[in-house]
Formats: C-alpha cells, sequence, structure tokens
C-alpha cells in the first residue's frame, strides 16, 4: 500500500472513529468534564495525528501530507466561510457594546503583547541557527504574526467550566462564547492583512517584503470574495430549498474559495470568511439552511483539522520554541482574565466564576492559523511555529483546569431558572466552532 | 428566457473569474514550488498541477451544476449538461483543468464510482432479479454477444486499411479487434443511475435497465481480464520481436490510475505470468484462474464487510450518515486500490445486502446517499466531459461514427432478441435499448487499460484514440436517448 493511500485510509479511519465519538452513543461519557475539555481542544485528535506523523511511528511522511495540501486548503476554506456567515450586520447590530469593547482590547493587547515576543523569539531563534539569508525582516513577520493572531481570542467552549444556571453565570458565559467569535474573525483578519506582505523571491526563494504585491493580494481578495459572494448567493437562490443543491453550491464555493487561494497563495481561511461575509450580508431565504448545513459537519471538520494538525507537528523546537511556548502559556494566564474583566467591567461579577479564566484557554482557530501557515509555505520553521502553537494551547488548557479544580469548591453561584439562562443567551450571538 | 439568460451570465463570470486567477497565479509564479527555510536548507516540491486542482475541483462542481440547469431548462438531461462543461473547460477545449488536475482529482472520481455504484446496489432488489433473472439473462447475452461480434468482425477487417494497427498476422489482429469489441460493448452504469435519479424513475424498464446495465458490466470486467491477460503477452511478444520493452500487466479498476511498468520481462514461458500490477510496481504472479478469483471473489467478500459494517452504523451509531456515506465510499475506494479490487463490485454488493438484508435501516442510508449523488455527479461527469479528447474526436471521426453506427445496431438487435426471449412487454421492452447507449466510467477504464498496458506501441494508441472517440460520442448521446426512453415508458416523476 502506498504512501497516499495509507495516510487517506488513515484519515478515514480516524474521522470516522470521530463520528462515532460525537454522536448519542457516546453521549454520557461526553458529559464528563476531563472527556469534554479534551474533545473540545481537539487534543485527542491531536494526539492521535502526532502519533501518526514523521515525529512519532512516522506511519505518514511529511512529503505525503503535503501533497494533501488542497484536502487541507479545502478544509480551511470550510471553517472560513463557516466563521464569515456569522458575521452578520444584523447579528453584528444585537451584540452588546460591552463584548465589542471586550473584542478590540483583546484584539489590541494579544496582537501587540504576544506579536512582540514572537518577534524577538524568532529574531533570536533564527539568528542562533544563522543560516544565510535569512537576515531580513521578512523572515521574521510570519513567527510574529503567527503567535500574535494565534493569541487573539479564546475557545467559546464553556460547558467544562461547569457554570452554575444563574443569569449573570449565563450573561458571562456568553460573553466568553461572544468575545471568542469576534476573536476568531479578528485574528483570521488580522493574520490574512499581515500576512500579505511576505512573499517568496522567485529568484533566491527567500522571503522578501513585496508592499506594491501586497496591496494586489488585498485587492485580489476583496475582489475575489465579493464575486464569490455574489455569485455564491445567485447559486443559493437558485439552488432553492433543495439540500442536494445547497450541497452541491456548497461544496463548489468552498472548493472555489480554497482552491483559489491556494492557486494564489494566499490565506484559505481569509479569503473564504469574506466570501463568507458578503454571502451573509447579501441575505437571502436559504441562507439559515445552508448555515444549518455547514455547521452540521462542524465537528468532524474540526477533528479532521486536529489530526492534520497533529501529523505536521515537528517536536524538535529545542529550549527556543519551548520557552516560547510556556511564555505564551503564562502570558495568556496572567493577561486573558485581565482583559476579560476590563472589557466587560460595568457588569455585576459572580465572584469566584471559573468563567473568568475561561479566555485563558487557546482559541482551536489558533491550529487552522498554524495549520494555514505551514501548508502555504511549507517550512521547517512554520511547522516548529505551529507546533509552538499547539504547545502553547495545551499548556494554557491545563493551567486553568488545575485552577478550577482547585478552586471548584469555592464556586457556589445563586441557581436561577433555566429561562434567565435562555434569554440571556439570547442577547447575544453565538459563535461557531 | 430570462432565467436562461441569468445563468449563462453566471457561467460566463464563473469562467471569466477563473481565468483571471489563473493568470494572476500565473503572473505572480504563486502555488507551486521549493521553499526554502530561516532554519536549514530543506526543500519541498509539491506536484505539478496539485494546488491548482483545488479551484478545478470548484470550477466544475459549480459550473456544471450550472449547466445542468441549463440543459434541464432545455428539456435535456442535467447530466449531459456536467459533461458538456467539463468539455468546455478540460484540456482538449479551453484548458482550464489541466491534464494534471484531472489526475489530481483522481480520488474524487472513485470515490464517485463508489457512491454510484453503492446507489445502484440500493436499487437492485433481490425479489424482482429472483422474478425477472431471464429478463436480465437475456438482454445481458444477446446484448453482448452481437456488440461483441460484430464489432471484432468490423474492426477486423477496417483495422488494417485505417492504419490502425500494422500486424501481418491474424491472431493479434483478432486479439485487438475483441479488446475494441470489449470496450464497445460496455455501458454505464453511472449514467443509468444518475438518469433515473435526476428523473425520480420507477417500474419496470427502470428495473430491468439497471440489473441489465450492471450484469453486462460485471460479465465484461471479467471477459475482458480474460482477453488482456490471454492475448496480452502475444501482443507483447510481437513487439518484443520489433525490439520494443513492455510492462505485462493488467488491473482492472474503472477510473484508477493503472501504472504498468514492469514484469514484460517474466512472461515468456511462464506458466504463472504476471496478471497484474501491484501498486509498488512489482508483478502479481498468479495464475489467471486465481487471480480472477481473488479479484472478484474478494470484491464480493469486502463488498459483503461494508454492507455488515454500514448496517452496525446504522444500527448503532445513527448519526451524521451523510458525512459516514461519503467516508465509506472513500474507503471503498483507497481499499480497492490498494487491494487490487473492483470498487464498482465492492459498493455494488455493499448497497444490494443493505437493500435486501436490512431494508428498513437502509432507508435513511439510501436517503443520504440520494442527497449526495447531486454533487457527486457532477465532479463525475464533468471530469468525464474534461477527459474527452476533442483532438482525437476530430482526427478519428469516420471511424468513431462507423463504430458508433454500428454498435447502435448491434444494441437495436440485441436488445430485439433480449425483448423477443424475456417477453419483456411494451413500453418496457421497446425502450429497454436506450439504457445500453451511455459510455462513461467503466468504458473509459477499460480503453485506457489497453493503452497503459502496451506503452510505446502505435497500436495501443490508435485503439486507445478511437475508443475515446466512440466513448465520447455516447458520453453526450447516451443520457439524452435513455432520458427519451424513460418519459416514452411514462416511468418518469418530474
Amino acid at each position: 500500500m502506498g504512501q497516499t493511500e495509507r495516510f487517506f485510509l488513515t484519515i478515514l479511519v480516524l474521522a470516522i472513529l470521530a463520528l462515532v465519538a460525537s454522536s448519542p452513543m457516546t453521549y454520557r461519557l461526553r458529559r464528563s468534564r476531563m472527556f469534554g475539555m479534551l474533545l473540545s481542544g481537539g487534543w485527542l485528535a491531536i494526539a492521535a495525528g502526532a502519533l501518526l506523523g514523521e515525529s512519532g511511528l512516522g506511519a505518514l511522511e511529511r512529503e505525503t501530507l503535503l501533497r494533501s495540501s488542497p484536502l487541507i486548503m479545502i478544509c480551511l476554506g470550510w471553517i472560513g466561510l463557516m466563521v464569515g456567515l456569522q458575521a452578520r450586520r444584523e447579528l453584528f447590530a444585537t451584540l452588546p457594546r460591552a463584548l465589542w469593547r471586550l473584542a478590540t482590547i483583546d484584539v489590541l493587547v494579544s496582537a501587540v503583547v504576544f506579536g512582540f515576543l514572537g518577534w524577538v523569539a524568532a529574531a533570536l531563534w533564527i539568528s542562533s541557527v544563522g543560516a544565510p539569508g535569512t537576515e531580513g525582516a521578512a523572515w521574521r513577520v510570519m513567527p510574529a504574526l503567527i503567535i500574535g493572531a494565534a493569541a487573539i481570542g479564546w475557545t467559546m467552549e464553556t460547558r467544562s467550566m461547569r457554570i452554575s444556571r444563574s443569569l449573570d453565570s449565563a450573561r458571562l458565559a456568553v460573553f466568553v462564547r461572544g468575545g471568542g467569535a469576534l476573536g476568531a474573525i479578528a485574528a483570521i483578519t488580522l493574520f490574512g492583512l499581515i500576512s500579505k506582505p511576505v512573499a517568496r523571491d522567485p529568484a533566491s526563494g527567500q522571503l522578501v517584503l513585496d508592499w506594491f504585491g501586497a496591496g494586489a493580494k488585498l485587492a485580489m481578495s476583496l475582489a475575489m470574495a465579493v464575486t464569490l459572494g455574489i455569485l455564491g448567493r445567485y447559486a443559493l437562490r437558485l439552488a432553492g430549498r433543495s439540500r442536494a443543491e445547497l450541497l452541491a453550491v456548497f461544496l463548489g464555493l468552498v472548493a472555489l474559495v480554497a482552491g483559489i487561494a491556494a492557486d494564489l497563495a494566499t490565506s484559505a481561511l481569509f479569503t473564504a470568511m469574506l466570501a463568507g461575509v458578503v454571502i451573509a450580508n447579501l441575505g437571502g431565504p436559504a441562507l439559515r439552511m445552508f448555515e444549518r448545513f455547514i455547521l452540521r459537519a462542524e465537528h468532524v471538520m474540526a477533528v479532521l483539522l486536529a489530526m492534520l494538525a497533529g501529523m505536521l507537528i515537528d517536536p524538535a523546537i529545542g529550549i527556543w520554541g519551548l520557552g516560547l511556548a510556556m511564555s505564551i502559556a503564562i502570558l495568556r494566564l496572567i493577561l486573558k482574565p485581565w482583559i476579560f474583566r476590563v472589557g466587560i467591567r460595568p457588569l455585576s461579577e459572580p465572584v469566584g466564576s471559573p468563567l473568568f479564566i475561561a479566555p485563558v484557554r487557546q482559541a482551536p482557530m489558533a491550529m487552522a492559523l498554524g495549520l494555514g501557515l505551514v501548508i502555504s509555505d511549507p517550512t521547517p520553521l512554520h511547522q516548529k511555529m505551529l507546533t509552538v502553537v499547539l504547545l502553547a494551547g495545551l499548556t494554557s488548557e491545563v493551567l486553568p483546569l488545575l485552577l478550577t479544580l482547585s478552586k471548584s469548591s469555592g464556586v457556589t453561584d445563586a441557581p436561577s431558572g433555566s429561562q434567565d439562562v435562555a434569554s440571556a443567551q439570547s442577547g447575544a450571538g453565538e459563535g461557531s466552532s | 428566457m430570462m432565467r436562461l439568460a441569468r445563468i449563462f451570465l453566471a457561467v460566463g463570470a464563473l469562467l471569466i473569474f477563473v481565468h483571471l486567477v489563473r493568470a494572476l497565479a500565473a503572473m505572480s509564479g504563486a502555488g507551486e514550488g521549493q521553499f526554502t527555510d530561516a532554519l536549514g536548507d530543506v526543500a519541498s516540491e509539491l506536484p505539478p498541477g496539485l494546488m491548482g486542482s483545488g479551484t478545478s475541483l470548484g470550477l466544475l462542481l459549480l459550473g456544471s451544476w450550472l449547466f445542468g440547469r441549463l440543459f434541464k431548462a432545455a428539456g435535456l438531461p442535467k447530466i449531459s449538461g456536467y459533461l458538456v462543461f467539463g468539455l468546455i473547460v478540460g484540456p482538449s477545449a479551453l484548458a482550464m483543468v489541466s491534464r494534471e488536475h484531472v489526475l489530481h482529482l483522481g480520488l474524487v472520481n472513485d470515490l464517485a464510482i463508489a457512491l454510484i455504484a453503492l446507489t445502484a446496489g440500493g436499487e437492485m432488489h433481490l425479489s424482482f432479479l429472483r422474478k425477472h433473472y431471464r429478463t436480465v439473462l437475456a438482454f445481458t447475452a444477446s446484448v453482448t454477444t452481437l456488440v461483441l461480434a460484430g464489432v471484432t468482425i468490423a474492426m477486423f477487417f477496417i483495422m488494417r486499411p485505417m492504419e490502425l494497427v500494422d500486424f501481418e498476422s491474424v491472431t493479434p489482429m483478432i486479439i485487438v479487434a475483441l479488446m475494441v469489441a470489449l470496450v464497445a460493448a460496455s455501458g454505464s452504469p453511472a449514467v443509468v443511475i444518475a438518469v433515473i435519479t435526476e428523473m425520480k424513475a420507477r417500474g419496470p424498464l427502470t428495473q430491468t435497465a439497471l440489473s441489465v446495465i450492471v450484469c453486462l458490466d460485471l460479465v465484461l470486467i471479467v471477459l475482458f481480464a480474460l482477453v488482456i491477460s490471454i492475448g496480452g503477452p502475444i501482443l507483447r511478444d510481437l513487439d518484443a520481436e520489433k525490439g520494443a520493452t513492455t510492462p505485462a500487466a493488467v488491473h482492472l479498476d474503472a477510473g484508477a490510475d493503472v501504472s504498468h511498468t514492469a514484469a514484460a520481462e517474466a512472461a515468456e514461458g511462464d506458466p504463472e505470468r504476471p496478471v497484474a500490477i501491484a501498486d509498488d510496481g512489482a508483478p502479481v504472479r498468479q495464475s489467471l484462474p486465481v487471480y480472477i478469483a481473488i479479484h472478484l471473489g474478494g470484491s464480493l467478500v469486502v463488498g459483503a464487510v461494508v454492507g455488515l459494517f454500514l448496517a452496525w452504523y446504522v444500527h448503532a451509531v445513527n448519526a451524521h450518515l451523510d458525512i459516514f456515506v461519503v467516508l465509506t465510499c472513500f474507503g471503498i475506494a483507497l481499499l480497492s486500490g490498494a487491494l487490487g479490487l473492483e470498487p464498482l463490485i465492492v459498493a455494488l454488493v455493499a448497497g444490494m445486502l443493505m437493500q435486501n438484508v436490512w431494508p428498513e435501516s437502509s432507508e435513511p442510508l439510501f436517503g443520504s446517499v440520494e442527497q449526495l449523488s447531486l454533487p457527486v455527479y457532477c465532479v463525475f461527469f464533468a471530469l468525464a466531459g474534461a477527459k474527452v479528447d476533442l483532438g482525437v474526436l476530430s482526427d478519428l471521426w469516420m471511424a468513431a461514427a462507423l463504430l458508433v453506427g454500428l454498435r447502435a445496431l448491434m444494441i437495436a438487435i440485441g436488445s430485439h432478441a433480449g425483448r423477443k426471449i424475456s417477453g419483456l412487454e411494451d413500453p418496457a421492452g421497446k425502450w429497454v435499448w436506450t439504457c445500453f447507449v451511455s459510455q462513461a466510467g467503466v468504458s473509459l477504464a477499460l480503453a485506457s487499460v489497453i493503452q497503459r498496458s502496451f506503452p510505446g506501441q502505435p497500436f495501443a494508441d490508435n485503439i486507445f484514440n478511437l475508443t475515446l472517440a466512440m466513448i465520447a460520442i455516447h458520453e453526450l448521446v447516451g443520457p439524452i436517448l435513455f432520458k427519451l426512453g424513460l418519459t416514452r415508458a411514462g416511468e418518469t416523476n418530474v
């Protein structure tokens, strides 16, 4: 059996296991807190991927994985479209101002602090190796950018935080989810925009900063998104309410968006998200059905991406990588609860609620961004950056768990009716993923 | 009219859009190539066309879907629209989908074959087969025999005057003529299933057409394996006398990439001649009966196992059925390629088992399959259209037209004989011939086996091109005729 067949069969078996794991059959198991956290972060899938990849048992070679780039791009395009479709004007209009403030503070602080950290670490790391031709600033931009963008937002999962059913807890949960959703949009946008000037010099193969090219790429991305959005909206209208026709349109759009991003070496996540935003805001009766349809495959897509990310990690990150990952985790632990408190300040706060440390946990989008970086420019440096992002994510997942475990006996929010919870949750849009 | 104009505009916009993107990508040199690294000198190179295959997939899917709507509005089958769109954007016309892209999308093609065969299996009711097996056998035998006999004889006499072959002895002439006849006799279960699904057809013609076309292709796959395994070494010996080095083997796999690079040298005087090539390029050394037993028997066994697995999933898990069906079909395509099995048979058996053993639990599963069928048909038939070589068609149109006419005549006579033997009543009996005209995946796979089994031999390329031209015509005409047949038989429900 060839490497490619082995790769796809492995993916297949794991994807089927993911389907079984997400079915009602395993509902009881998923209710367990530990298992819920593992599933929400995709850590089981990442571990399975790492075990099978070149850095683990070596069952799958790096080159084989890279040959599956179009598949990965399509997965990323799916995620991007899914995020973009959430960005509807009318939904944004319902969001509380405090949520916008929270997201703005988070984006600014995370991008600056973590981006700077990434820049410094990358500069030291690259100069410690001293490879010729890597003195330019362009080599530092992508590591800094991925660290900065990956730090934006947090995971939207709140079930494992064991929150009470009080109104305040429900509001806090909405802020966690809303902040996470806005963070995902911001992270993709930031990464998509700032990565544009970085290009490969066709002659030397080195990374260079190309500002003119950046402008052209941005204009292209916008033009593509608008054209695809209009085309997509027309196709959706034509498809009507037929699920089969909607599926054909959706798959066609995703493949086209991801394929074009691959053709032009731009971010599939960003291009697809822009197309999703255009489709979402052009409206249309089939849109809700379309959205529901996309979200059905959300879990499998996330597991697939997590496995692929696990397969592409490079554990030889050395002291620089390890240091960077730990610094990110520690900074998250310090900064994120502070950002959350500052962002939502006027609200009454249930003291000691584990939801305050929920933002410490890294967003799953970070993994998608890291994977997109490796696929668009598959160098060992970028694989190491993906590893750093995943390691930082795992550490920032474990730290709040340990903290909440130690505090769990003290958390006593007053119980309240489920109606309150529902009304609070309806106050803000819940993002997906 | 406005609606049609709008669809035309949308297709035009899509084509211009993708063309612009490709031009920009070519200008910037993005998407392909080597990568240097800040931490070392590692370079990676992706295969040519790989990164562009995503755009091609999207273009084929969206464009063929829109074209299908156009054709539907014009009263033609949607799959003809998919095929025509593939033809337009394919390598021989606008070349927006390159040959490399078609190759990289091979796995999608295999997935489509598995899904189509699963659907076909789901439509094969044992109760119907038990009741009507004589009808199925009568049509299969009469059409196969007559097309094989007619085309073999005709090819035997026209191949040399048309300079398709340069053999001097009779035996290789007969072998090559028989190979062409086998390709000519094959039909397209995929087209039949697609048109039935599109027209929501139910009735005796629908059931008979489906059963006969599946049975016919199974018989032809076995016959083709026999002919190429027995006749292949004779043709290669002839070539060896001329000093060429050739490979020896065949791996019959509808739509699969058949690689043949070795083993010719071992064929001479070996009682266990290599009858197939494994994925690693090594010859599979088995006697022909053993090979066929493993190839077909293995497909049956694996198909049964897949059927059991499907049943277990529906019973025990029963969630995300559509995604599960896609994954299973993907698995069938991969496993069949890896184990040298026939994906068509594997999926067919799985579908039949589900439909006939667990009819109630198979209902939601086939419901999901039906929903998935549209995008799958779009890609599958658009890819089939993209494989059509218009240059070859224009070069060989006379020979191809002759072959098409002869085949049509033999199908008509064979169907008439089958109708008389089986006593199938009108209107189904009158229109059953329309199901035999279409050709697509299986025929293309058989034709490519001829070409790849004898690389470097001019006759192989000539025969491949001729059969390709014939298949191209049948691809376009077949669905229209079958739709007409179903409509005239009063079995459509749209």
